[in-house]
């Protein structure tokens, strides 16, 4: 792309430009300024929801906010500073999902650490939805989670579930899938 | 430059022209089409790296967003496949690297640098010129989007001079095209040039043929029926014409050689005609003369017979009148006669020996009497220098002098009328008529040749005369090689000179007739006897008398029978023959007496008695063997000169 027709969407906000662009400068200079890892985790989220598709009803409208859910009690201020921003054209909500049956009013479900008692429920009660979900405990992705991170060589790392992501309606953009591990179901599902 | 491309032949200025056209196009056909390749290449080269880059830009903005490096630089190893690109950086938003690739030069090594960072509000490398092909390191900067927000910044450095490798081989194809297609135009081009000029050369050479050999039967072939072929065609028409021309005009030519001919004809048909009705009119006047003179000769003769009777004074007065008019009316009647035959150019100058003395002597003897009766002194003069012999016409000359010295004497009063005769050399006689009588004027003096004219009307009155004889006068020396010139003043006398050629005789030619110095000039009378031959009763009794006056005795033939008759059987001193009588003429008679006495020694002189007295008689009567002649009517003067000439001396004398 060249920059006369390169598209400026943050320039009506810019405020908001400044704190994306922090975000992204901790996530890049790892070396320099090492960023928490629930601010680097925040920040993959982010960057999920925008390299993935949503189906279309998945939203009432063309406008509608995109909400992302984290489970569990806490809501780390790493996630809760997501609140607001853009992805995918849309405005991004976040906020707790305490009742796992609350889910299907989320587009993007994350299940931290402090919540991995919830998984089993959260994947069942978010099956055949197209919800995003994205866990941190191990082999969340092959237990029909969608994106699970998996720390290797000192570097978050992801795995991703393409079969998760058809089950429920989404597509993971190939660049996603090139920077992750793919992972396939398990055939042994937790009850 | 100019002149030589003007004097060019056809056929080079149409293949300069086929040259220029070709390669004039051809030029700009190669300049357009290397210019739009460039252009092309340009935006190719253009568009290949903005897909280059953005293509690469999108495969790495998951690597740039999840900050993945090692991901990142495999999406830029994908540049190695393009062997343009030179360098290729991954920079995140605050402007860091994250990853970049560097090609391997052909001779191995690290390649080129890659900036560490960039400024991160630094604008992206512009584009907006097309790329030069010749830059080796064109960069270009791309945003890296995800989600449709920049990201990041891709920057890859790529050389472009093999593009312009390209681009040359390319142009070097072209030229090489365009030089095959100018061998090739040039085939046909040429070829077609014959086509136009090998006509135009033919109808040159026709035309040049044409103007040189004169010949219009000439035709040029015809190739085609372009401009050429019209200009063959009329040229073709233009000859046709000019040979219709031709054809035309000699046909006029030939006409107008019938028509002239014709008229020719004509002309000599009419001058024939004219000719005759002259010598009709030479008749008649033969006739006329004739016939006035044969009765003139019977009046005179009577009236001086008369003037020689016993007559009273009164009787006397009117015979002289009788003889005076007669001689009046006879000199009219020559004159008039002599003017008609010199003005039909029937007048022929003989060329016969003669002597200048015996003229002039002749004249002064002729006017001897005529002078002495109006006291008046007539003088003679013959320069020493004169030959003796020459050759010209006597009778002629003795008629010019007899006119002017008549004149002199008629117009003299008093005093002296005197003829001098010189030589001036060359064949020139010269003579001077010099008179002391009443003289002219000018006026006068410029009329004094013209036929019928005298000083005045009342000179004829006076002085009588018809006014022809100086006309005559003139003519005549006009015929004889000279001309008449007059000098006078009233009341001084004139003087009338003139010249006529009289070349020298041949010493041989000088045996002529019976010198006329023999003769007795003033002899009165003779002893003899005469024949006489006359038809005319009339004019048998005057010359009778006058021949009996003269002592002669006469016999007398009534016709040319006669003549020759008595002739044989009598012996004559002298003949005297009229020329026209009845049943044999003097001609006829004179040829039998002639060739009677060829036998004989004794030549008989014969002399013509004519009244025509026009010049082919005197030579018909020398042909017919006469000796001389006398013109009718004849006086007893004319009859005395003739016996003087041919009769023998009288033993009493």
């Amino acid at each position: 792309m060249t920059s006369k027709r390169f598209p400026t969407p943050l320039r009506p906000r810019p405020g908001k430009a400044i704190a994306l662009l922090a975000i992204l400068a901790c996530i890049a200079s790892a070396g320099a300024q090492v960023p928490s890892e629930s601010e680097l985790k925040a920040a993959f989220v982010y960057n999920f929801a925008k390299f993935v598709q949503w189906p279309a009803e998945a939203f009432a409208s063309a406008t509608a906010p995109l909400h992302l859910c984290v489970a569990g009690r806490d809501l780390p201020p790493a996630f809760e500073a997501l609140h607001g921003k853009s992805a995918q054209g849309r405005e991004v909500r976040v906020r707790r999902l305490l009742r796992t049956d609350d889910v299907g009013q989320c587009h993007a479900l994350y299940v931290p650490e402090s919540a991995e008692s919830l998984v089993p429920e959260h994947l069942r009660n978010s099956r055949g939805t197209p919800i995003l979900t994205i866990g941190e405990s191990e082999g969340f992705a092959a237990n029909r989670g969608i994106v699970g991170f998996a720390p290797r060589d000192d570097r978050l790392h992801f795995e991703i579930n393409p079969e998760s992501a058809a089950r429920a309606g989404i597509r993971v953009s190939s660049q996603l899938l090139r920077l992750s591990t793919i992972v396939r179901d398990e055939k042994r599902v937790r009850p | 430059m100019k002149r030589f491309l003007r004097d060019a032949s056809l056929s080079l200025k149409l293949t300069t022209l086929g040259a220029l056209l070709l390669v004039t196009g051809l030029a700009f056909a190669l300049a357009a089409i290397s210019a739009f390749e460039y252009r092309s290449m340009q935006r190719q080269v253009s568009q290949r790296l903005e897909q280059l880059a953005s293509a690469t830009a999108l495969h790495s903005a998951a690597a740039l967003a999840f900050g993945d490096a090692a991901a990142a630089r495999e999406t830029l190893e994908a540049l190695k496949a393009d062997h343009t690109v030179r360098t290729a950086a991954l920079y995140d938003m605050p402007g860091r690297l994250l990853a970049s690739y560097r090609r391997t030069p052909p001779g191995g090594g690290e390649g080129d640098a890659v900036p560490p960072a960039i400024r991160p509000e630094r604008p992206l490398a512009a584009i907006d010129a097309p790329p030069s092909l010749d830059d080796s390191r064109h960069r270009t900067e791309t945003a890296v989007l995800a989600d449709g927000m920049r990201i990041g910044t891709l920057a890859i450095e790529a050389d472009l001079r093999p593009f312009l490798e390209d681009f040359r081989l390319k142009l070097g194809f072209y030229g090489l095209a365009t030089l095959l297609a100018l061998a090739l135009a040039f085939v046909p081009a040429l070829w077609l040039k014959r086509l136009v000029t090998a006509p135009i050369e033919r109808l040159a050479h026709a035309a040049t043929a044409v103007a040189r050999e004169a010949d219009y039967s000439r035709r040029v072939a015809k190739t085609g029926d372009d401009e050429v072929g019209t200009l063959v065609d009329a040229f073709n028409a233009m000859l046709a014409q000019i040979q219709a021309r031709d054809e035309e005009l000699r046909r006029h030519r030939d006409d107008l050689e019938a028509l002239v001919e014709t008229r020719t004809a004509e002309l000599r048909r009419a001058a024939q005609e004219a000719e005759s009705a002259n010598q009709a009119k030479s008749l008649f006047l033969a006739n006329m003369s004739h016939e006035i003179r044969t009765p003139m000769n019977g009046v005179l003769g009577m009236a001086y017979l008369l003037q020689r009777s016993e007559l009273s004074e009164r009787q006397q007065r009117h015979a002289d009148a009788i003889v005076t008019s007669g001689r009046s009316l006879l000199a009219l009647i020559n004159d008039v006669l002599d003017i008609s035959k010199i003005e039909s150019g029937r007048i022929e100058i003989e060329s016969r020996e003669f002597s200048p003395r015996d003229v002039v002597r002749e004249v002064v003897e002729l006017f001897a009497l005529a002078a002495q009766g109006k006291s008046l002194a007539l003088v003679a003069e013959v320069a020493s220098d004169v030959p003796a012999r020459l050759l010209g016409d006597a009778f002629r000359l003795r008629q010019v002098l007899v006119n002017l010295v008549g004149n002199g004497i008629k117009f003299t009063q008093r005093g002296s009328v005197s003829i001098r005769c010189g030589w001036n050399g060359d064949g020139r006689l010269a003579f001077a008529v010099t008179d002391t009588g009443i003289g002219m004027d000018d006026a006068a003096r410029a009329r004094l040749f013209a036929p019928f004219t005298q000083a005045d009307a009342s000179t004829t009155r006076q002085y009588g005369g018809t006014g022809l004889g100086l006309a005559i006068a003139r003519k005549l020396v006009r015929l004889m090689g000279g001309d008449i010139a007059v000098e006078s003043r009233p009341g001084q006398g004139s003087t009338f000179r003139f010249e006529i050629a009289a070349p020298h005789s041949a010493p041989q030619a000088s045996a002529a007739a019976p010198s006329p110095a023999t003769a007795k000039p003033h002899q009165a009378h003779f002893t003899g006897r005469v024949l006489l031959a006359e038809d005319s009763a009339v004019n048998r009794e005057v010359a009778t008398a006058m021949l009996a006056e003269l002592g002669v005795e006469t016999d007398v033939a009534h016709d040319g029978l006669e003549a020759v008759r008595l002739a044989a059987a009598r012996s004559y001193d002298l003949v005297l023959m009229d020329c026209q009588m009845p049943g044999l003429d003097g001609f006829g008679a004179t040829r039998r007496i002639r060739h009677a006495e060829s036998a004989g020694e004794r030549r008989l002189p014969i002399v013509a008695l004519t009244a025509n007295a026009l010049v082919g008689d005197r030579e018909a009567c020398l042909a017919a063997g006469m000796d001389d002649y006398v013109a009718k009517p004849f006086g007893a003067e004319d009859l005395r000169r003739v016996l003087a000439r041919w009769m023998p001396a009288p033993a009493g004398a």
